[in-house]
């Protein structure tokens, strides 16, 4: 009996090898909200994307799960909702939550995929799963920033080397300082960096990736790689040529009703606005500009690297042969509500852009309407794979949509979640409408009417039945989401 | 299949039914007259009996547009439909269901109405014939905003209805006729360049603002919902881009009302554009059409609530059929999605679903009196309530479905609801038995009777027409040629088509034996004086019923 299975296995796994599977290049960048002009913004230039979308279908309505990078990435990572992945925080790790789960590159790499990653994909170096999903991966950091040189020269011409061991608290300090206004996290650091392109972590990260399929490291194997692009994530540090295509004074945006917020309840707020520097109900024009320039000059700059990834694909000839898709972990607010930074549920926070390119498949410049998760991720590259997805994947496969973008799709609602204190807000959209459930109270946006979601209508007497039935709606979609904890 | 095996499908269905024992000739009139007369009371009783501790079944009207009985595989048809084919073994199969008019409105108003066409009360009907004249029923006849229909009654008793698809039964005026350069005259629907690009937003919210307007005005004829509506057969629409069937949209209109409404008894008229024309089997204005083009103008989003069409095409080409075949494949596929979705609902074992077309068009037969045009397959489907597989081969008729819902849901109709039909629910649940001898049919300026075995149709123009005829006055064909005698329609592209393929088409007097000659095409009216003689009275008897409407020597 046991010869017969070894046997079974062998000639199933024979069988396989003799179907020869396409690679797989995941990029996902982290922080990056619909700014693109695929995803119909059209302020600032993003060429690289604009062509990969043209080769490409675009889903105009993909959605996180969850708001915020660890729990994001955890969740599509793993193909599961954050109420089953158990990771609903940037600390939490789903080998402790939920252990032996199968992530996504570890599914390939276990059915003969060179696996590999680059950048930021699982969340941190302490979430990194190395070697168990990735036959290569490596993180990379930027060069030292012009301002630190000039710091350090100065600092040396004073006090001696900065690697001096008594110098070594006060040169700590001297670089903060000097670095602060570009690099901190909080406030987010801003500016032109002064670097090249290629001494930017996303410079590495897409010249790694290059390096990679130039020179076949993946050998016979086929490749999953992930790239995992790091702006626009804080601080908003880009090249200063990115800067220049953005003059101050050519920014548009719109700002919001100072009473916007009597209608929407306050728990649906991120309070990360403060870190910024604004406050609720108050436009600042100036930093408004200031940040908005920075975060388009980022997201310039990844368009540029990207570039380098997808020639490389060409220039191997393996276009034909590799599935791509482009995404992000979530959204992200720039001054839309009064808000800055993600955490929240708005679509500018939950909404992701989502580009695929499957040779064969996809028709160019196609689009979708239809509700996508983050967590479909995971089992339509293993459709695609033709690989039989794990068992416990809660997304569904996009195959059906990237052959018929015509189609609304079968999922009638995208679903996330974000934490407030030991409670949860929650979200359901599908094209028409957007529900939030928080702590404190409903929200409803006719998103036809208002696709920025600034007429909160919950309170609305004609929209009781709708109301009812969203309510229904969440009460079934929560058991679903935890089904698989 | 060709003409000849056609013809042997027909006529191998037709010595079927006539297995029937009764036959008119050869019981007497007032024999049958008393016999109908307590079937009636029979029937009544029952109903009353039933009423008060009956269920409310769910009803589902699916109704096709001049489908003929090529397009059905069970019938024989050279097409793929797996579905229909199913459901005829999973319910009964009504094989001698007819309609006594075989144009859309007509027909339509007596499937809603139980009233005969020709009784219709609508403006422009009573416009075109004042009381005192012949009428000509062809397509302008429409549902009375003030008097009883089937889904008011319905409604009035608990019902929610629902109208998807296809109308032609209301608001005539804002359909536009004639040619390429049609124009609707009525202000209330907004007109936009017959090339313009229903993705133009401006374009498009003219578009869904005239959507709106045909669902708020259907819903003023006794429907509570009333989604994914056409006014007629896409032309009105008024835009190359739009002028294309769209199953997807109707019958995700057709989901939404089911889902909304599972939890209450409910009637949902679903009728579908197809086969009507633009020609669904030129696939370019049914399978290759953007499916986001709809009757309520670009619908970006688009649907997902039935195969693609490019999966129909590939499962028509894989069962061995022409690409041009796969609108059959495609309707049934629709049918299908219906199916599935009420026994997903769970709503298999409470919701008679019933399939009918309009009227059929084999032979050029639609506005005819011929079999090919009256006689339409009705499969009617309710799990664990009718029994799988079971036939009926009496005669029965558009006219009678009204009374027949009704009756199956417990509802006696208000007083003043007048009705010509009678209920065939004892057939539907497996009674054989008869339940009418004679059934009446009038399309234009003909009539006819029918029984399970003659058929006669009589010819008579009125006064007007009668005295150009004496007159020698010659009538202009819808090819320029010259006509001795005017078509019965006044559209005169479904006459030309009528008299082109149907050798008595103009004969003043027609009689056919059904038995022997189901094609209708040797007229023995001059060889059966008996019989003739016997049907004409019963002709008079049928006319007598109308109030005021002479038609030649019969009602004066």
């Amino acid at each position: 009996m046991k010869n017969f299975c070894l046997t079974l296995v062998f000639l199933c796994s024979f069988s396989a090898a003799a179907d020869p599977k396409p690679n797989i290049l995941f990029i996902v960048c982290d922080d990056l909200n619909t700014h693109v002009s695929p995803s119909g913004y059209n302020p600032i230039s993003t060429p690289t994307l604009a062509k990969f979308a043209s080769e490409s279908m675009t889903f105009n309505r993909a959605f996180c799960q969850y708001p915020v990078c660890g729990p994001s990435r955890a969740s599509f990572l793993n193909g599961l909702y954050p109420e089953s992945s158990g990771v609903i925080d940037n600390t939490a790790d789903i080998r402790k939550t939920r252990p032996d789960t199968i992530s996504m590159p570890q599914f390939f790499k276990k059915n003969g995929y060179w696996t590999a990653s680059v950048g930021k994909v699982f969340h941190s170096p302490r979430h990194e799963h190395g070697e168990v999903a990735w036959s290569e991966f490596t993180r990379f950091e930027n060069d030292e920033l012009p301002v630190v040189t000039a710091a350090r020269t100065k600092f040396e011409a004073e006090h001696g080397s900065t690697e001096d061991r008594k110098n070594r608290k006060l040169w700590k300090e001297t670089e903060k300082a000097a670095k602060s206004k570009l690099d901190a996290q909080t406030p987010p650091g801003y500016g032109r960096s002064g670097l090249a392109d290629a001494q930017h972590k996303d410079g590495k990260n897409a010249r790694q990736v290059a390096d990679w399929i130039q020179n076949d490291a993946s050998g016979d194997k086929p490749f999953f790689i992930a790239c995992g692009i790091q702006k626009p994530h804080v601080p908003f540090l880009a090249p200063d040529k990115y800067f220049d295509q953005y003059p101050l004074d050519e920014i548009v945006y719109q700002s919001d009703r100072a009473n916007l917020w009597n209608s929407i309840p306050s728990t649906a707020i991120s309070k990360r606005y403060e870190a910024f520097g604004f406050e609720l109900g108050k436009e600042d024009d100036k930093l408004r500009r200031q940040y908005l320039q920075a975060y388009h000059a980022c997201i310039s700059f990844i368009d540029a690297q990207i570039a380098l990834v997808l020639d490389s694909l060409e220039a191997k000839d393996l276009k034909e042969n590799t599935i791509v898709i482009f995404t992000s972990d979530h959204g992200y607010h720039l001054g839309d509500h009064f808000l800055w930074g993600k955490v929240t549920l708005f679509d500018i926070g939950a909404k992701v852009p989502f580009i695929v390119r499957a040779p064969g498949i996809t028709k160019p410049a196609s689009t979708s309407q239809a509700m996508v998760e983050l967590i479909d991720i995971y089992p339509t590259f293993a459709e695609l794979a033709n690989l039989k997805a794990p068992d416990h994947l809660q997304g569904t496969s996009l195959v059906p949509l990237l052959k018929h973008p015509e189609r609304s799709g079968q999922k009638k609602v995208a679903y996330s979640v974000v934490s407030r204190g030991p409670n949860l807000g929650y979200a359901l959209r599908n094209q028409r409408w957007r529900y939030g459930k928080w702590p404190n109270g409903e929200e409803l946006y006719n998103l036809t009417k208002d696709p920025e979601e600034k007429q909160n209508l919950a309170k609305r007497e004609d929209q009781i039945e709708r109301l009812k039935e969203f309510r229904a709606l969440l009460a079934a979609k929560q058991i679903e989401a935890a089904s698989k904890r | 299949m060709n003409q000849q095996g056609m013809f042997a499908e027909q006529t191998l269905l037709i010595r079927k039914i006539n297995s029937m024992k009764i036959d008119l000739p050869s019981v007497s009139h007032a024999l049958i007259t008393r016999f109908l007369g307590v079937l009636l009371i029979f029937n009544a009783t029952i109903s009353i009996s039933q009423g008060d501790h009956a269920e409310k079944p769910n009803i589902i009207l699916i109704m096709t547009d001049d489908q003929s009985w090529d397009s059905l595989g069970f019938m024989g048809g050279n097409v793929h439909t797996p579905r229909l084919d199913q459901m005829a073994k999973d319910g009964l199969y009504l094989t001698d269901f007819n309609v006594t008019s075989t144009v859309c409105s007509p027909s339509r108003y007596s499937f809603l109405t139980g009233r005969f066409a020709g009784r219709c009360q609508g403006k422009k009907f009573l416009e075109e014939h004042p009381p005192g004249d012949q009428t000509q029923v062809e397509n302008i006849g429409e549902l009375e905003p003030d008097l009883w229909n089937l889904p008011k009654v319905l409604q009035k008793n608990g019902y929610k209805t629902g109208f998807v698809g296809k109308s032609h039964v209301i608001r005539h005026d804002w359909l536009a006729h004639g040619g390429k350069d049609a124009v609707i005259k009525s202000a209330e629907i907004q007109t936009y360049p017959k090339t313009a690009d229903p993705r133009d937003p401006e374009v498009n919210s003219k578009m869904q603002a005239n959507h709106q307007k045909w669902c708020d005005e259907i819903k003023k004829y006794g429907f509570d919902w009333a989604d994914g509506v056409y006014g007629a057969n896409l032309k009105e629409l008024l835009n190359d881009s739009l002028n294309v069937h769209n199953l997807d949209w109707t019958v995700s209109k057709a989901f939404n009302f089911l889902e909304e409404s599972k939890d209450e008894p409910f009637f949902l008229y679903f009728s579908t554009t197809l086969h009507h024309g633009p020609a669904p089997w030129a696939n370019k204005f049914s399978l290759e059409a953007d499916p986001r083009m709809t009757g309520e103008g670009f619908v970006e989003d688009g649907f997902d609530v039935m195969p693609s069409r490019e999966d129909v095409l590939r499962r028509n080409r894989a069962a061995g059929f022409q690409d041009r075949a796969a609108y059959a494949l495609w309707l049934d596929d629709g049918v299908g999605a219906l199916l599935d979705k009420v026994r997903n609902l769970g709503l298999d074992e409470n919701t008679l679903i019933i399939f009918v077309p309009d009227h059929g068009s084999y032979r050029t037969a639609k506005a005819t009196l011929y079999d090919y045009g009256m006689r339409v397959p009705m499969l009617l489907k309710w799990t664990g309530k009718i029994k799988p597989g079971s036939e009926y081969n009496g005669l029965v008729s558009n006219i009678d479905v009204a009374p027949t819902i009704l009756d199956i849901c417990g509802i006696k109709p208000p007083e003043d609801y007048s009705m010509d039909g009678i209920s065939f629910k004892p057939a539907v649940f497996g009674d054989k038995k008869p339940l009418r001898q004679v059934l009446f049919g009038e399309l234009g300026h003909s009539r006819s009777v029918k029984t399970k075995n003659w058929k006669y149709i009589a010819v008579r123009y009125p006064e007007k027409v009668k005295k150009q005829l004496d007159a020698g006055k010659t009538f202009k064909g819808f090819e320029g040629e010259i006509l001795e005698r005017p078509y019965l329609t006044r559209n005169s592209h479904l006459g030309h088509g009528a008299a082109k393929h149907n050798p008595h088409y103009f004969t003043t007097d027609q009689l056919f034996d059904l038995k022997t000659d189901p094609e209708e095409n040797e007229n023995v009216f001059s060889k059966k004086p008996k019989i003739a003689e016997r049907m004409k009275k019963e002709l008079s008897d049928a006319l007598s019923k109308f109030d005021d409407r002479p038609f030649g020597e019969f009602v004066k």
